[in-house]
């Protein structure tokens, strides 16, 4: 069996878009912006798209400096190290500009703090090849304040919710042997909150207990009242729910302490 | 200087790299290799090409030019694109590689991703997050050895093991 998630709705939006930057015409500008919140599946239709097109690609964290950001580029590329930003960013840019893959910028809002943005652009106009920024919902609004940047996006796409039909394709992936009730993978959906390693986990555990239990349709009978994976924190639990003489005493049997204080000073 | 001084040189003048263990191999005990080397290095005819691991020095010819690693290849290969779904997930199972890994026209199917999960884990490149049980669940993967973009990849060596001493000598082919 060889499963594939490329049919998801993200990855094929992420490949869309990549596609419509690589054949794009002569003159238009080679920057595009895939955004969305966390959890929607960005990274993992980063993770195809890159091995659909070989792309080259880089996880930015926040603490990296413009220094590490063109060490790291080099590094994935696979190229020797050398000395100086200005250095590294023409090794780059002849690299990418000779194998015209995609550069592929994983984590893209942390790009704007230490004006790293401005190294990204360098090495674009340098090779000219495409460079896709991957970041959060409000990457394409916090882009605006780079104007020179802002206009070399040739479009910009949003991630997509995992839905119902999303997640029938990743049934027969993470639940195979096993047939999964419309209302529980309903549930699942909806527990999940538009995230496919949610549904993906959920889908997994529905498999484990199905497998476990000698069924071969997974239900919400068989589910019965097991939490989803939310991805929510776990709910605050109260001291008097496990203690019960930790309870408060009733109204009535509470003595004032102001009346109490009064007789004891009469 | 003697036959086994010219003869050694003869034999290390081709090699792209080479340390004190490589020269010994070639027919002289280390402390002459190593004293052959001092040799060469004073009268120019080789230089330091690296410095390797716990600082070894590895030496090549001077005529011959140092090694640049070449860029990573555009090619799509199964273990290329597994790795590169390792390098990206950090966490997952063998189906995960297996799905994310089938792009580029590249084919991989799950028992495909288990058994290169199988050789990374053997190697120390993942650990186990979750153990398996067999019929139910798989196992969930680490990875902990992320040592750059080309992809580790299974090789078989022909050649001598010593198993008093532990010491592997790989074959250089030619009669015995």
């Amino acid at each position: 069996m060889t499963p594939s998630i490329a049919p998801l709705r993200n990855v094929a939006a992420l490949i869309g878009l990549v596609e419509r930057v690589q054949s794009r015409a002569f003159g238009l500008p080679g920057m595009a912006t895939f955004y969305g919140p966390s959890g929607w599946g960005k990274t993992t239709a980063v993770t195809v798209c890159a091995n659909e097109y070989q792309a080259h690609v880089v996880q930015v964290k926040d603490c990296w400096t413009p220094t590490y950001f063109a060490q790291a580029i080099l590094r994935e590329i696979g190229l020797p190290p050398v000395r100086g930003v200005p250095a590294m960013v023409d090794a780059i840019g002849a690299q990418l500009a000779r194998s015209d893959r995609p550069l592929i910028i994983d984590d893209a809002q942390y790009l704007l703090r230490k004006r790293m943005i401005e190294l990204a652009r360098d090495i674009y106009e340098s090779c000219q090849a495409p460079v896709i920024l991957v970041g959060e919902e409000k990457l394409p609004q916090d882009l605006t304040r780079w104007e020179n940047i802002h206009n070399r996006q040739l479009a910009w796409e949003p991630a997509l919710a995992c839905n119902i039909s999303d997640a029938q394709k990743l049934v027969p992936i993470y639940a195979s042997g096993v047939d999964v009730a419309d209302e529980l993978l309903a549930a699942i959906v909806d527990a999940s909150g538009g995230s496919i390693r949610r549904v993906a986990t959920n889908l997994a555990s529905a498999r484990e207990m199905a497998k476990g239990r000698g069924r071969r349709i997974a239900d919400l009978d068989l589910w019965g009242t097991r939490p989803f994976t939310t991805g929510q924190p776990p709910v605050v639990r109260r001291v008097e729910d496990f203690c019960p003489s930790a309870r408060p005493r009733r109204a009535e049997t509470v003595i004032p302490l102001v009346a109490e204080t009064r007789e004891a000073r009469s | 200087m003697s036959d086994l001084f010219e003869r050694m040189w003869e034999q290390v003048r081709d090699l792209d790299e080479f340390d004190f263990r490589d020269v010994a191999r070639r027919g002289c005990s280390e402390y002459t290799a190593i004293r052959y080397i001092r040799f060469w290095r004073k009268d120019g005819r080789i230089c330091v090409s690296r410095i390797g691991e716990n600082n070894k020095k590895l030496w090549r010819p001077s005529h011959k030019l140092a090694a640049t690693p070449e860029p990573v290849s555009g090619e799509a290969t199964p273990t290329g694109n597994m790795w590169r779904v390792m390098r990206h997930l950090r966490q997952f199972c063998p189906t995960d590689v297996a799905a994310h890994a089938n792009a580029g026209g590249v084919q991989v199917s799950v028992e495909k991703a288990r058994a290169y999960c199988r050789q990374l884990f053997g190697s120390g490149h993942l650990k186990v997050r979750q153990t398996a049980v067999p019929g139910q669940r798989e196992a969930i993967y680490q990875l902990i050895g992320d040592s750059g973009p080309r992809p580790p990849r299974p090789v078989r060596l022909n050649g001598i093991l010593d198993p008093n001493t532990g010491a592997f000598a790989p074959s250089k082919g030619g009669d015995a």
